[in-house]
């Protein structure tokens, strides 16, 4: 381990020393730490639920044989998300033959959860089943357009952090962001109807919350 | 801003990562625009769903199931690893370089190609031919052969 780690936090590298050290068993610490991230992004990205326990898995195991290549320029945490989304884009791309469900098809099954879902207040959605529908409606977006959602909604990374995570600069996670977003919008606009909207203005939404 | 301005700006609203100028400029904009007010809505409650998802919760044994994953590598050496002692263009490049040198050699030992008559090319002299030319039936003795046979 060189003085170079310095970004990544004392705890994370404390970890990496023993385990570098010879201590393999350590690393289960930085595994408890991080799978629930980890487990999350996988499902929401692989989209297949049984699948996903098993990425996740792999995700671990490349970072603990990459681990001495670690430099420690970025946090632990940021050098994990890269391994972590490139490993998720590599099985997309192995089993790009696979059907998915057609946004068309997910609508006429469930159209009207998926309303219900978009009207309701966050705490009230949270719930196995509604996250798995989340999870259906994400699928039906592309690789790219999913992995900035899911870093982005449901990770809460920074720009700058999804940058580093995707390989690429802060502007180019913008102009993702925005053709993702965009692309959700326009599917589900007609899902919101009248009533979403209303809702909106009640909470006095275009006075942008400052 | 104009109103497509205003549009793309509402595509990073839910970040929170506008400026102040930029959400004055929003505000104001928001306060006459009832197209731009529904997308933010419609953004927003995007957001919100998202935001809202339960997280998924790793199954019990998961952090077992990593260690003894990375415990049977270390144990079992992989089938058919090889050791990597080179970069990985050095064998299409020896391919490559052994193609040209291949190309060299039968270029430097080629046949010459040969120009002229093609009956010397052949081996034929020219007599013979002039002989076999000669030795051929002139028209009458084939219409000759023709009608005896009709």
């Amino acid at each position: 381990m060189t003085e170079s780690i310095q970004h990544s936090s004392g705890e994370d590298l404390d970890i990496i020393r023993h385990v570098l050290e010879g201590d393999r068993n350590a690393f289960a610490l930085l595994v408890r730490k991080y799978q629930d991230k980890v487990r999350g992004y996988c499902t929401n990205v692989v989209g297949h639920r049984e699948a996903a326990e098993d990425v996740s898995q792999e995700v671990f195991v490349k970072a603990f044989r990459a681990l001495p290549s670690f430099q420690g320029r970025s946090a632990f945490s940021t050098w994990l998300y890269r391994i972590m989304a490139n490993h998720c884009r590599d099985w997309l791309r192995k089993k790009g033959r696979q059907k998915q469900e057609s946004w068309e098809a997910l609508l006429e099954k469930e159209g009207d959860r998926i309303e219900a879902l978009l009207s309701v207040a966050p705490e009230a959605a949270v719930s196995t089943e509604n996250s798995e529908l989340v999870a259906k409606i994400l699928a039906c977006l592309g690789e790219k357009h999913r992995s900035v959602i899911v870093l982005r909604e449901l990770q809460g990374l920074s720009y700058e952090e999804m940058a580093e995570a995707l390989e690429t600069t802060v502007d180019g996670i913008k102009a993702r962001l925005k053709r993702a977003r965009r692309e959700m919008e326009e599917k589900t606009r007609h899902l919101f109807g009248a009533a979403g909207v209303q809702s909106g203005q009640e909470e006095g939404l275009w006075t942008t919350g400052r | 801003m104009d109103h497509r301005a205003i549009k793309e700006k509402l595509l990073l609203y839910p970040d929170r990562a506008l400026s102040e100028s930029e959400l004055s400029e929003l505000e104001k904009h928001l306060g006459g625009c009832e197209e731009c007010r529904q997308q933010l809505g419609r953004l927003q409650g995007l957001s919100r769903m998202l935001g809202g998802s339960a997280a998924v919760a790793p199954s019990e044994t998961f952090t077992s199931k990593v260690m003894e994953r990375i415990r049977s590598l270390e144990e079992t050496p992989r089938a058919g690893w090889i050791p990597v002692l080179w970069p990985r263009w050095v064998m299409p490049a020896l391919g490559y370089a052994f193609a040209v040198a291949l190309m060299t050699v039968a270029i430097a030992h080629r046949v010459p190609f040969e120009t002229g008559d093609p009956l010397s090319l052949a081996g034929v002299a020219p007599a013979e031919a002039w002989v076999l030319s000669g030795q051929a039936p002139d028209m009458q003795t084939l219409v000759g052969i023709t009608m005896e046979e009709s």
